[in-house]
This record gives C-alpha cells, sequence and structure tokens, in this order.
C-alpha cells in the first residue's frame, strides 16, 4: 500500500491505485438473438434434424391415413381434411420434445451457465432457443399441409388458412415454452425424449384429432374433448373447412398454455440463478 | 517383492487393479527402498505380467462366469437407465391402453373378437423394439465415453461383453412382456390354451426381440454420425401402423396387404394371437423364425466385428 503525507503531517494510507476498467461492451438484444438463432438452427441442420422435422409429419401422416382413412370414407368423411391438423398438431409436440432435448444438453454441457457471464441480455438465449424451435415447427407445418393436400386436405378461405396457421403456431409456442423448461430441470439428457413421449402418446391418441368424440366410452368422452389437442384440432378442422371454430377454448388454452410456459420458464431461470 | 515370491492370490481377479489408496502410498513412501511395494503392488505385478491367455481368461469356465458378472453390471444400468424403462414399458404399455380406448371398438366390429388379441401382442413386440433402441443409445454412449474400450483393454474373455448384452437384453424383453401381458389381461387379453401357450407367447417376444436387438447392435457399432436412432424410431412406427395388430390387412391397400401381413411383426402378433384366442400357429411361428434367421445371418457377425472395431477404436 502506498504512504503519502497529509496536510496535517500524519502519514495516511493512500487507496491502492485500481486500473479503471473499461465499460463491458453490451450486445443489443437483436444482435444476440440473431447469433444464437442462427447458431442453434445451424446446429440443429448439422444434427440432422431438418430431416427430422420433414420425416416426422410425412410419415405420421400416412401411418394414421392408410389404415384408418377406409373407416371414414364408408361414413363420408375425408379423412385427410379430418386428420391434417392433428398432424401439423403433433409436429408442434415433437418440436417441444426437441426443443426439451436441445435444452437439457445445454445445461449439462454449461452451455448456459457460460452465456450467463456474457454481456447479452439475460432473456436472449430463451428467445433464440424459442425462435430456432419455433423455424423447425413452420417446416414440419408446411410439410404436414403439403402432404395433406396431396391427400385431399383444402383451405376454404385465405382467412380461414391464416387462422389455421395462427392456431398452429400458438400450440407450438406454449408447447415449446413448457418444454424448454422441463428440459432445463430433468438431470439426464438422454432420458428427456422418453419421458416426454408418453403424455404426448397420450394427447394425441386420446383426442378428436385421430377419431371423432362419439368414437370413444362415454366415461373418457369428456376429458378427450375438452383436452388441448381436440381443442387445437377441431379449431383448426372448422377454420380450414369454413366451419364454426370454437374461439372461447382456443383462446383460454392459448393463453393458459403460453402463461404455463412463462411461470415455469421463470421458475426454471430462477433455480439456475440460485446454483 | 517379486511376482516369484508373492503368494497366489485366488480371488478372481476380472479387472485392472485400482491404485493403491494414499495410505499405502505412505507406506511406500517411508519404506527402506526408498520405492516400497505394498500388497497391491504384488497383485498389480501378478495381473499385469500374467500370461496373456491367463489374464483374459480364455476358457469356457471363466468366459462363463465373467459373463454372469458382467450380465449383472449390464441390468443394474437397465433398472437405473430412465431411457429403457419409459421406452421399453411405460411408452409400449400407455400405446396398448391408448389403442384400446381409441381403436378397440372398431376393430372389435371388424375382427369380431376383442381388440386386445391384436394390440396386446403388438405391445409386447413394440416394448422389445423400442427398449433395443433405448439400448443402442446407452451404446453409443458407452462408446463415445471410453467405457468399451476400457473393457477391451482388461482382463476380461473377449466374448462376455458382448454376451453379458445378449443375456441383459432376453431379460429384459422376458420381464416387459411379462409385464404387458398382465396389464394385456386387464383390458380382457385371455390365453384359452394354458401356461403353454403363455411360454409360447413370451418364446415369440424373446424370439423376435432378440432377432431385432441383433440388428440393432449391428447397426449400432457400424455407424458413428449417422442418426441411427432417430432412422430406426422411423423404421419402428413403420413397423408399428402397418401390421396386423394394429388394423386388419383389408384395411389396408389391395398393393400393400402382401406387405403388411408378411412383415416381421405381423407374423410374430399373428402365432401370439393364434396361442392365445387360437388359430393357426405353425405357419406364422415359422414366419416369425425365418424372418429372425435372416436378421442373424445378417447382423450377426457384423455386430460381433462391428463391437470389437468400436472397443478397440473408441
Amino acid at each position: 500500500m502506498s504512504r503519502s503525507l497529509t496536510r496535517d503531517g500524519l502519514v495516511a494510507s493512500a487507496p491502492p491505485v485500481v486500473a479503471s476498467a473499461s465499460p463491458r461492451t453490451r450486445v443489443s438484444m437483436r444482435s444476440a438473438v440473431g447469433t444464437l438463432t442462427g447458431r442453434a438452427i445451424r446446429a440443429g441442420v448439422r444434427e440432422g434434424d431438418l430431416v427430422f422435422a420433414i420425416v416426422s409429419p410425412l410419415a405420421f401422416f400416412v401411418c394414421f391415413y392408410v389404415p384408418l382413412h377406409h373407416r371414414f370414407s364408408t361414413v363420408g368423411v375425408d379423412y385427410a381434411q379430418y386428420l391434417t391438423p392433428l398432424i401439423v398438431i403433433q409436429a408442434g409436440l415433437f418440436t417441444g420434445i426437441v426443443a426439451a432435448e436441445n435444452a437439457a444438453r445445454d445445461h449439462a454441457a454449461g452451455v448456459r451457465s457460460r452465456l450467463m457471464s456474457c454481456p447479452i441480455p439475460r432473456v436472449a438465449p430463451l428467445v433464440a432457443r424459442v425462435l430456432a424451435a419455433m423455424s423447425r415447427n413452420l417446416v414440419s407445418l408446411v410439410v404436414a399441409v403439403v402432404i395433406g393436400t396431396i391427400f385431399g386436405f383444402r383451405f376454404e378461405s385465405v382467412g380461414g388458412g391464416i387462422g389455421f396457421i395462427v392456431m398452429a403456431c400458438v400450440f407450438a409456442l406454449g408447447i415449446v415454452m413448457i418444454c424448454d423448461a422441463v428440459g432445463f430441470v430433468l438431470p439426464h439428457p438422454e432420458g428427456v425424449a422418453a419421458v416426454l413421449m408418453v403424455p404426448q402418446l397420450i394427447l394425441v391418441m386420446a383426442s378428436t384429432g385421430v377419431i371423432p368424440a362419439s368414437g370413444f366410452p362415454h366415461w373418457i368422452a369428456p376429458v378427450v374433448r375438452n383436452q388441448p389437442v381436440s381443442v387445437f384440432a377441431d379449431a383448426m378442422r372448422g377454420a380450414a373447412g369454413g366451419g364454426s371454430v370454437g374461439a372461447m377454448a382456443v383462446v383460454i388454452w392459448s393463453v393458459g398454455m403460453v402463461a404455463v410456459g412463462a411461470v415455469c420458464i421463470v421458475a426454471a431461470g430462477r433455480k439456475q440463478l440460485g446454483r | 517383492m517379486s511376482t516369484s515370491e508373492a503368494a497366489p492370490d485366488t480371488r478372481p481377479r476380472l479387472f485392472a487393479v485400482d491404485e493403491p489408496n494414499s495410505a499405502e502410498r505412505k507406506s511406500a513412501e517411508h519404506s527402506d527402498a526408498g520405492v516400497g511395494t505394498t500388497p497391491r503392488d504384488t497383485e498389480r505385478e501378478i495381473v499385469t505380467s500374467a500370461p496373456t491367455g491367463e489374464a483374459r481368461g480364455s476358457g469356457f469356465g471363466s468366459w462363463m462366469r465373467q459373463s454372469a458378472i458382467l450380465t449383472r453390471r449390464q441390468l443394474l444400468v437397465l433398472v437405473r437407465d430412465r431411457g429403457t424403462l419409459f421406452e421399453g414399458l411405460v411408452t409400449p404399455a400407455f400405446t396398448m391402453l391408448m389403442l384400446n380406448v381409441v381403436l378397440g371398438h372398431g376393430m372389435e366390429l371388424t375382427t369380431g373378437h376383442k381388440a386386445a388379441y391384436g394390440i396386446v401382442p403388438l405391445a409386447i413386440l413394440i416394448g422389445s423394439m423400442f427398449g433395443s433402441l433405448a439400448g443402442a443409445v446407452r451404446l453409443t454412449q458407452e462408446r463415445r465415453t471410453g467405457v468399451l474400450t476400457r473393457l477391451y483393454v482388461m482382463p476380461v474373455h473377449r466374448a462376455a461383453e458382448l454376451t453379458s448384452r445378449v443375456a441383459a437384453e432376453l431379460v429384459r424383453i422376458l420381464a416387459t412382456s411379462t409385464v404387458l401381458l398382465i396389464i394385456g389381461f386387464a383390458i380382457g387379453f385371455r390365453v384359452t390354451h394354458g401356461v403353454g401357450s403363455v411360454l409360447g407367447i413370451l418364446g415369440i417376444a424373446l424370439l423376435y426381440g432378440i432377432a431385432f436387438s441383433t440388428m440393432v447392435l449391428g447397426l449400432a457399432v457400424a455407424t458413428v454420425n449417422f442418426p441411427l436412432v432417430q432412422g430406426l424410431a422411423l423404421l419402428s412406427t413403420l413397423l408399428m401402423f402397418f401390421n396386423t395388430g394394429f388394423a386388419p390387412a383389408s384395411n389396408y391397400p389391395g398393393w400393400m396387404q402382401p406387405l403388411v401381413r408378411h412383415q416381421p411383426m405381423s407374423p410374430a402378433i399373428e402365432a401370439m394371437r393364434g396361442l392365445s384366442l387360437g388359430g393357426p400357429v405353425a405357419r406364422p411361428l415359422a414366419e416369425t423364425a425365418l424372418w429372425a434367421l435372416v436378421l442373424f445371418a445378417v447382423f450377426a457377425v457384423p455386430a460381433v466385428r462391428g463391437y470389437t472395431r468400436a472397443a478397440r477404436n473408441s
């Protein structure tokens, strides 16, 4: 410690000279999100994620349509028109599972901790992950609509088509947010997909996306009718075919899912900060 | 203390001996010679200086003994692996229940008998397949983290590790098939021909499952960068929807019906249905056995060679 003589003649300890650190450069939200989203998308393409995003809706459409359309054609229902909304929704669910896997992998590899020490907005990595997942979902959505169109799916109006796409994206957004938080919390990245496959399976199979509610046993029909996949599938089918949409139920589920997703993400973030 | 003076150690030494602990290191440091040898050092010398054949345990007895130990290890890993538990048991169980709820009534109207007779065998086979895929994920991880190489350089019989994997798969398939069969009884699946039929159903599950596992193992050790698990999962999903357990063959387009009837899952499902409900068993069973033989013939040797190569190079 340096010593100096004061005006009173007393020797005092001078504070150590600290080199003035240059102010930390902050990266703008737009720049950070753009870079991180690009990184996530490139990683997805490199790891075959894009191929899976294209092939999975195609495969599942064929898997459901070929064995079951026979049952529907006998009662005069166009099964392609009936099934396509479910395939789009299932693509959203798969996107959520992939998002959870990516979040878990990043967390296990310490990517999140490193990003927290970077001069970027705290929310940027989350926004980037969600945007990357949504871009993947958009690819699946387009593939699902194209394969549906080949088999006979049609939009009755432009407005209906826009409504269909908006509902699909809102559903996927809610699912991605929830799954991102789940992937963050689960300790082992390897088990994430396996664990999330079960709720995905239940939501898809026990919905009016595959068969109408009247085809289910009476004891489970009310649950089937009001669960989110059924609500969105019916609304999207209505929007595409120019029928009734049931907007109230869709709005309630949309707000609920996004709100739950936001709460889950905040809780997961707090857990990270607490470590 | 040289190896010749050391008292022979009768305990089975399957693995390389660990480093001496801190107390042993201290005693070595403070010994007169300055280097010092502890009993643990002696044991290491015995193990490392033993002739390769002996250290590896080239006899049939040591192969069996070491296989048993490694099988126990594999089963412990299986039990602790959440992915395998979900993919091999929980997912097939829920698939069975959901298919029964969603498609059960329609299938009953079409076929004239309970849907469970198609859905339960289907779920058992799904359990075998998806459990094998979880095993492939685990194998890839062990390869990446160097576990295979560590086992390869240890004084363990070369075949023991591979044998243990196959044995663990057999135990897994048998256990999950039994559980799924019990759940199947809850949704109306019945066996009309006694215990022999139950054993027959489990035998078919084992035959199909181990053949599929051989294919998965052969492909898992042969590929490095290809997204194998996703590819096989997609194949398994297609097989799962295009078979006579999911829907009667008549529901499929005419050109597709022969493919649906003769793909690997369908004869196995038909044989199980025959054993439970009654009906032809010999022909579907022969077809299942033929498929299993084809898979063994194509993938068994590449699996063994690829496994050795993967262990050496990982």
